[in-house]
């Protein structure tokens, strides 16, 4: 593919129009008086069609070619060798939505990464997302802003390993150099270029909204919003928290380069939208100054409670600050059954007895939580007195089992159903109703059953780094030295042609300019 | 012949006529028509029949001729040859039409004109000018002597050809001419009809016929390049042509083949034909003509 690196060369190339115009207008006759017509009457057969068509001469043809060749020349053409491929790593973090003058970083970075792989004259160009390293998308040329780029997620960075990268492409990096996690691997991956873009520093950000039920009163919620400044000046905003369209607090923050404060509200479980926290100004980066949370998961869980549950049971649910006992005719969230027989189409946490009651002779443990996950949970399986009825359980295949001992399965989430899981658990055993840890047994087989979060009670959104827009260092010393080019330069070959061309009018000009002093100066 | 008589608008300076008219006389007496046995000599007022020389009696031969000294000293009769006085009228057609503009031709016709008219009538001969163009447009009768020449001189001081239009027509001058006269015409001979009709027609009421055809570089030579429209300063006639050396040169050839085409014509006629680039001086276009005559 040619690529020219001063294509403004080209514009040279208007003059053919108008040097087709000026052989136009000098091909046109003009009147002559001579004093007779008579000797050139054999000229006039010759001339033939002089006032027909007129058809352009060969020193129209050769004067074009000489500005075309010289315009092309000038415009430095070249032609792509093969084998310029680019990889081409684009930090999809969120300071990248920060606006600078012209658009924002990623909008600015694409178009530079654009012109830059036309310029290198790539063949391909992979796209690879440090959000999404398994994301990878080939767009060849041409290259634009939107085909280098288009629509990208915002992600965290995960960093590919450095000795896992290609050493047969050429790696760029697009970032703003605000995350020091990804400026610390560009130092280490074999960069050939980095595109560091973004000069904004001055950022304010809502780090962090939270609710979660009152422990005190289970009809209010506790708020928590976190704000802080990221810049490098004092920040002055409002803080706006609002529920649907009721505002619910708004206060003015005046927070120094680095300070993070946080507020506490408090209001009522019941109400209409979600909750809605906002900084105000905004600032070079809008998308941080926002923060939404849906209120429907903070209310606690409305459990019925089968009056055949064993008193612990219905202790231990009704001790988790998650769950509130579902009022006489109201409605509920789930229900907890105890029976031999249950109906499978009955949603709920059903928890079957029947038969007698045996200790487990192995080791039970969670099939949906990696090792490291069992670790992290604080019920410890092993230590629990847990016995399991003769009764049972029965996995279809499409049947999710979350907890087992060896092949027996002991929990099991059944497929099409919501909010149902079955045990076969004795959780009315009274040695394991005094352990300390059996609240939270029950806890985790009914969050299963719901696929919420009980215990903790609170839903958060927050934000951590990410909102850092401000460069924390320059990269552009890191990247590699970029290989030459593997490019044909055209131009000698194109001004040689030219000079020749140039060279050939002169020596037409010279003979012309001969013949007719020859001619003229002889007597007639 | 009264040198003060000569007048200042004559194109040529008296000087320069006078030497032309010292060389080219002998040269004009020469060619002038003469009788069998004569010999062309200046006519002299009041002179009568001159010996030249002698030859045998032939019978034939007037007895009044017998040199009966010459016959009894040789011992056969010889004869008397003598010197016969002659003068002649001489008609000059000048070209006077548009196409003599160009290139100074109508400049060096009048120059020429005038030194062979002073040269004619420097030799006693009558002389008479008529200029053309699609008609006569100057007309000097025949006379003789200086008050002619002044006449003749200020015709053709005076008399300049039309810008544009004018075809030049050479039987134009047949009119009116009696008594045989000799003639020299003075011609571009670029004329829309054939010249070599007229010509003939001329020569034909003519003892003695000379045609001089001027030419010059500027006939042929286009000022501009490329595509032209080719404008005929007489008729008026247009053609387009792709102006270049090309076509400049099949001019040359046009204007070759018309002055060969001239030349054949005039020696299928008897009439002394040449040819000169108006860029040479006078002098040597009538000294060359004449004596390319002579030789």
């Amino acid at each position: 593919m040619i690529a020219f690196s001063s294509p403004l060369w080209l514009a040279g190339l208007g003059l053919l129009p108008v040097l087709w115009w000026l052989h136009r207008r000098a091909s046109r006759g003009r009147t002559l008086v001579v004093p007779s017509v008579l000797l050139f009457r054999q000229a006039q057969a010759a001339a033939g069609d002089a006032h027909g068509v007129r058809r352009l001469d060969a020193s129209f043809w050769r004067r074009a070619a000489l500005i075309a060749c010289f315009s092309v020349a000038l415009a430095g053409p070249g032609i792509q060798g093969r084998g310029s491929k680019v990889a081409v790593w684009i930090d999809d973090s969120l300071s990248m939505r920060s606006q600078e003058p012209g658009g924002s970083r990623m909008e600015l970075g694409c178009r530079i990464l654009a012109q830059s792989l036309t310029a290198r004259g790539a063949v391909t160009a992979t796209i690879e997302s440090l959000s999404e390293p398994g994301a990878a998308r080939r767009v060849t040329p041409p290259f634009s802003r939107e085909s280098v780029c288009g629509d990208r997620p915002i992600g965290a960075p995960q960093l590919p390993l450095v000795r896992l990268m290609g050493r047969g492409v050429e790696h760029w990096l697009l970032t703003d150099g605000a995350n020091p996690v990804v400026n610390a691997w560009a130092t280490q991956a074999p960069l050939s270029r980095i595109v560091q873009i973004g000069k904004a520093t001055e950022n304010a950000a809502l780090t962090r909204l939270a609710a979660r039920a009152s422990l005190a009163d289970s009809t209010r919620l506790d708020l928590d919003v976190e704000a802080a400044n990221l810049g490098t000046r004092v920040a002055r905003r409002t803080l706006t928290v609002t529920r649907g369209t009721t505002q619910v607090s708004s206060a003015p923050l005046s927070l120094n380069p680095g300070a993070q404060v946080a507020l506490r509200l408090t209001l009522p479980v019941d109400g209409p939208g979600a909750l809605t926290a906002r900084l105000d100004p905004g600032d070079a980066l809008a998308d941080d100054d926002l923060l939404t949370l849906d209120l429907s998961q903070a209310a606690a869980l409305a459990v019925r409670i089968d009056p055949a549950c064993a008193a612990p049971v219905r202790a231990a649910l009704l001790a988790n600050p998650g769950i509130a006992a579902a009022k006489a005719g109201g409605t509920s969230d789930i229900t907890v059954t105890c029976s031999a027989d249950l109906a499978p189409a009955d949603p709920g946490f059903a928890l079957r007895r029947g038969g007698q009651s045996r200790a487990l002779d192995s080791r039970p443990r969670w099939l949906d939580l990696d090792l490291i996950d069992q670790m992290r949970v604080q019920i410890p399986l092993d230590r629990l007195h847990l016995r399991v009825w003769d009764h049972p359980l029965a996995a279809h295949p499409r049947d999710e089992v979350v907890l087992a001992a060896g092949d027996t399965p002991l929990a099991i989430r059944r497929a099409g159903f919501t909010h149902t899981l079955e045990t076969n658990l004795d959780l009315e055993d009274r040695e394991l109703a005094a352990d300390p840890s059996y609240p939270l047994l029950i806890s985790a087989l009914l969050e299963r059953a719901t696929g919420r979060e009980l215990a903790g009670g609170r839903v958060d959104a927050r934000r951590l780094a990410a909102s850092r827009i401000a460069p924390v260092t320059t990269l552009a010393a890191h990247a590699g030295a970029i290989t030459a080019p593997a490019r044909l330069d055209l131009t000698p070959y194109l001004l040689a042609v030219a000079l020749l061309l140039l060279a050939l009018e002169l020596i037409f000009a010279a003979l012309t300019l001969t013949r007719d002093w020859r001619f003229y100066r002889q007597p007639s | 012949m009264a040198r003060r008589t000569l007048t200042a608008a004559a194109p040529v300076s008296e000087p320069e006529l006078k030497a032309f008219a010292r060389v080219a006389g002998r040269l004009l007496l020469a060619q002038a028509p003469r009788g069998a046995g004569t010999q062309a000599l200046r006519r002299r007022r009041g002179a009568g029949l001159t010996p030249v020389d002698h030859r045998d009696y032939l019978p034939g031969d007037d007895l009044r001729w017998v040199d009966w000294r010459q016959s009894a000293r040789l011992g056969r009769p010889i004869v008397r040859r003598f010197q016969v006085e002659t003068s002649a009228d001489w008609l000059l057609c000048v070209d006077a039409s548009a196409s003599m503009l160009a290139g100074h031709l109508w400049h060096r016709a009048r120059e020429i004109s005038t030194a062979l008219a002073f040269a004619l009538l420097d030799g006693g001969n009558r002389v008479a000018l008529r200029l053309y163009a699609e008609r006569v447009t100057g007309l000097c009768p025949f006379g003789r002597g200086p008050a002619h020449f002044a006449r003749v001189a200020r015709l053709l001081a005076t008399h300049e050809p039309p810008q544009h239009g004018a075809d030049s027509v050479l039987g134009a001058c047949v009119a009116g001419i009696s008594g045989r006269p000799s003639l020299f015409v003075i011609s571009d001979f670029l004329m829309a009809e054939d010249p070599t009709g007229d010509l003939g027609r001329l020569a034909e009421v003519c003892g003695q016929a000379y045609a001089l055809q001027l030419r010059s570089s500027r006939q042929h030579r286009l000022a501009e390049r490329g595509p032209l429209s080719l404008v005929d300063v007489e008729s008026g006639r247009r053609i387009a042509v792709q102006s270049g050396l090309t076509v400049e040169r099949s001019a040359v050839a046009a204007a070759e083949a018309l002055t060969a085409r001239l030349r054949q014509f005039c020696a299928a006629r008897k009439i002394a034909f040449g040819t000169a680039d108006a860029a040479v001086a006078w002098q040597h276009i009538l000294l060359n003509h004449l004596r390319q005559k002579v030789a």
